[in-house]
């Protein structure tokens, strides 16, 4: 066991970790934050997705004791307060969400996206969706809410 | 009573627990925890066929933090068949046996404190084999002196089915084709791996958490395996991360169950991706033979159909697809005469179950390609042709099987409309006249689905409704919600009869503890039948609340409305009482508001879709690119456009893998290869084309509010649609699936870009 301190959506969290510790491991199994979820645990599905200063990325690929000092942040997250995000309210208003295996990984990599392109085209959300696999929605509906969160965030701006 | 008053219906409605899933909170059964909870983990077998002659647990079992080992010594005698449609069909199944018969099949089991443990404890087991021939195609199990993988023999049970005389329908046609058509397994690869919990009470009582498509089929198997009586087995699905099809079968659960007896402690399975891809069910792999005659002008006169079905290592759905296929092979076309004949057959590969189409996928790629190259010969376009030998709405099969409000023509003339078919075929043929790099292919194909499984057993759903102290409502219902929204639908249902507000109906679900008994998630059912069930009760419920408004507002019934969570005078809307009044009213004379209901089905209305595919072919890497795709459907009348528009776009999704990129593969030894998420090669959100979905307005009288199904109708044509494309693009007819790059390499003639 070693020590590490993860900043997980804004607090730190004191942890002793095994060496081979995937930061999905803490997540769900040490910290209860289940909304990440384990679709495949290699690399390949994006169920799992969180962001690591600000990109997202697979946290079944990542080991735990190395993230000491980066900014997590996980779909428990992503939430304003009380309210919804205007990403998940867009999930929700564009019927993207289907089984929601997939969705915390994808509102992850949306966000990811929106962060640094707040005028992404469909293509750009396609390309920034290529590592989020969903197998009920056709990703249709998923692209359409990534557009119209996009044109909410940059109405409150 | 059936106009859409409270305009509920019709309006595309969001899954119930879409803010749940938004924010991480769905607890999914991988996400629960239980006090002492063990971890359980399987040994799978490494070879195809053998005899397992020993195992040596005893250093397994003296790990620290091992609680139970299990295998062959341990399970129930009893065989079962873990598909809850067909219990009773040949029970092959063992929750461990002495004979393995694919690799991935289950030798063993191991309850640890965690799965570090668990998994050094399955490296401690040592078994003996004894390696037996295998067969990995059905032909192959199926010829005389093959070894039997079960007391039954290799080939199932054979079915036949056909409708006038083919010897007659051949002889008036002007010409015959024959082709031979091979598809593959498919993993059916929900985001969420198989999964149970089971906990085994004090009380001798039972209960699996599992996410499921159909909670009382699996209690009933579990009845069976474990001789309890079903008051104390408790099957909950508490939310489900993707079903397909294949969480309808018992994968993991007989194994929690039993170890969880043998510990006294939870124990909960969660199957690794490569478990899930080497061990969970599969689609069907067949090899089809279609024979069709037809007449100059395009009239079919026969079809002669042969499918052998890889049923897998155990009996599973394989009886009900074949038979599903088989009825669903007289559907569409009104061809006079026709043969059904399928052979299903154990194989040494996983189980082979209910998948998206039942059967229907593979049935319409082979009539669909095959009618495709009859047409080129014929000089006919594929719509027209198909058109031609189509059946009209409300017409009855040649079996004499009523199709309903069948509406194929005009999804099909729709569907050429908005897809610009007829521009569409003269760019293919300019591309085939002067080939660039790129080849252009359109393609189309069509096919029906059923909305219950009326005829083939009794289709029932019961569902109760209870109005609490405040007027609001709790459901209660046995329909599995695979996320495509049949629990959201009823609720929507229930709210437009009783004009109370969605967010004031609570849904209890898929607990065969508290909700009434319903078939599972099977055959496209969960609007019509789970759907009519909701409309039963609501409308029981619907008298009672006017019974309690009329003796408040002193007022006939048939004066009142149900609007705005109140009732109210039709023609004074001032003059009003809340459902909460409602409520106390009732309760102040002594009633309660409660009432059960469910819904028979009378009926096996079909749907049908007819879908539109774009390609573009690289004539120097064999690359297929869907540039566009038009699907419409005739799914009675439209109640939740968004569900609707959802389940066709990812039905899409699975038919362009099935067709360009997926199909498990496996080698000479059986094993599968490839067992990674990335080497199932689903479609990926850039690779996807754009999509237009379309529904027509029609209406099916036997529905709820006019409705029918579309879960599976939105996959069955769509592979056939995709591999028409490229053949006509190619101008070759691929008669196997998937239609991988190297296959269609094969086929073009050499190109070199130009030097530039």
């Amino acid at each position: 066991m070693e020590s590490v301190t993860l900043n997980i959506n804004g607090k730190d969290c004191p942890l002793q970790v095994e060496k081979n510790w995937t930061l999905l491991y803490v997540l769900r199994e040490v910290l209860d934050l289940t909304g990440t979820k384990c679709g495949c645990n290699t690399n390949d599905c994006g169920a799992c997705r969180v962001l690591v200063d600000g990109e997202a990325k697979n946290s079944c690929c990542l080991l735990a004791r190395n993230l000491q000092g980066s900014r997590i942040v996980t779909i428990e997250g992503i939430a304003r307060g009380g309210e919804l995000h205007p990403i998940q309210k867009a999930f929700i208003e564009a019927g993207a969400v289907q089984c929601g295996f997939c969705t915390p990984g994808m509102i992850i990599s949306a966000k990811g996206l929106l962060d640094r392109n707040p005028d992404p085209t469909e293509e750009e959300i396609r390309k920034a969706l290529e590592h989020n696999l969903c197998r009920c929605t056709g990703y249709v509906k998923i692209v359409e809410a990534v557009l119209l969160a996009a044109k909410w965030l940059r109405e409150e701006q | 009573m059936d106009a859409f008053e409270n305009g509920v219906l019709g309006k595309g409605t969001p899954v119930l627990d879409a803010s749940l899933k938004v924010t991480g909170q769905l607890k999914y059964v991988d996400d629960l925890k239980l006090p002492g909870m063990l971890c359980g983990k399987i040994l799978f077998s490494p070879y195809a066929h053998a005899n397992i002659l020993s195992v040596d647990a005893s250093e397994a079992e003296r790990l620290e933090g091992v609680h139970a080992v299990v295998w062959y010594k341990d399970a129930p005698p009893t065989r079962y068949n873990g598909n809850g449609e067909d219990s009773d069909i040949l029970p092959s199944e063992l929750v461990f046996d002495r004979e393995v018969r694919y690799v991935g099949d289950k030798v063993a089991g191991v309850a640890a404190e965690t799965p570090e443990i668990a998994e050094k404890a399955l490296r401690l087991i040592r078994v003996t084999y004894e390696e037996l021939p295998f067969y990995l195609d059905p032909r192959d199990a199926a010829a005389p002196g093959a070894l039997a993988l079960h007391e039954t023999g290799n080939i199932m049970e054979e079915v036949k089915l056909s409708a006038g005389d083919l010897e007659q329908g051949f002889a008036q046609a002007d010409e015959i084709f024959e082709s031979e058509y091979e598809v593959p397994a498919i993993y059916h690869a929900a985001i969420e791996p198989h999964v149970s919990l089971s906990v085994y009470g004090a009380d001798g009582k039972l209960t699996v958490y599992t996410p499921s498509q159909d909670v009382f089929g699996k209690r009933k198997n579990l009845a069976k395996i474990f001789g309890l009586p079903m008051n104390r087995i408790r099957v909950v699905s508490p939310a489900m991360g993707g079903g397909f099809g294949g969480k309808i079968d018992l994968v993991t659960e007989p194994v929690s169950a039993l170890l969880a007896m043998k510990t006294g402690r939870p124990v909960k399975i969660t199957y690794r991706r490569s478990e899930d891809i080497q061990s969970a069910t599969t689609r069907h792999a067949e090899h089809i033979t279609v024979r069709t005659g037809v007449k100059k002008s395009g009239e079919i006169t026969a079809c002669d159909y042969t499918v052998y079905l890889s049923a897998g290592a155990q009996s599973g759905a394989t009886m009900s697809v074949a038979w599903a296929a088989g009825g669903k092979f007289f559907k569409l076309f009104k061809i006079p005469s026709l043969r059904y004949h399928a052979i299903p057959v154990y194989t040494d590969r996983a189980v082979a179950g209910a998948m998206r189409g039942f059967g229907s996928p593979q049935l319409f790629y082979a009539l669909n390609s095959q009618f495709n190259a009859i047409a080129r010969k014929l000089n006919m376009d594929l719509g027209a042709f198909e058109n031609l030998n189509f059946f009209d709405p409300n017409d009855c099969d040649r079996r004499g099987e009523p199709l309903g409000n069948l509406q194929i023509k005009r999804c099909v003339a729709r569907g050429m409309e908005l897809f610009g078919w007829e521009s569409a075929l003269r760019e293919q043929e300019t591309s085939r006249q002067n080939p660039g790099r790129y080849l252009v292919g359109a393609g189309m194909a069509a096919a029906p689905h059923g909305s219950s499984l009326f005829g083939v057993m009794p289709d029932t759903c019961g569902v109760m409704l209870k109005m609490n102290e405040d007027g609001s409502l709790t459901l209660f219902t046995g329909v599995s919600d695979m996320g495509n929204g049949s629990n959201t639908l009823q609720l929507m249902l229930v709210s437009e009869l009783l004009g109370i507000p969605m967010e004031r109906i609570a849904c209890v679900k898929t607990d065969t503890e508290t909700t009434m008994f319903d078939v599972g998630a099977y055959a496209s059912r969960g609007t019509y039948v789970g759907g009519g069930a909701a409309v039963k009760a609501a409308k029981s419920m619907r008298t009672r609340i006017l019974r309690e408004a009329s003796e408040l507002l002193g007022l006939p019934r048939g004066q009142l409305c149900l609007r705005d969570n109140c009732a109210a005078d039709r023609n004074h809307p001032e003059h009003f009482v809340t459902m909460a009044q409602i409520s106390e009213h009732a309760h102040q004379k002594e009633r309660d508001l409660c009432v059960s209901d469910m819904f028979g089905t009378k009926a096996a209305p079909i749907s049908a879709g007819a879908h539109f595919v774009g390609v573009l072919v690289d004539r120097e890497t064999g690359e297929v690119t869907v540039t566009r795709y038009v699907a419409v459907h005739d799914v009675g009348k439209p109640l939740n456009p968004l569900a609707l528009e959802g389940q066709v776009h990812g039905g899409i999704q699975m038919g362009l893998g099935y067709a360009l990129s997926e199909g498990i593969r496996l080698d000479e030894k059986g094993r599968v290869q490839g067992t990674r998420l990335r080497d199932c090669h689903l479609f990926t959100a850039p690779q996807m084309p754009r999509i237009q979905v379309e529904f027509l307005d029609s209406w099916e009288k036997t529905g709820p509010y006019g409705a029918k199904s579309v879960g599976e109708c939105a996959t069955v044509p769509s592979a056939a649609a995709v591999a028409n494309a490229v053949s006509n693009a190619v101008g070759y007819e691929f008669r196997t699936l998937p239609i991988r790059k190297e296959e269609i390499l094969c086929r073009l003639k050499p190109f070199k870009t130009p030097e530039s």
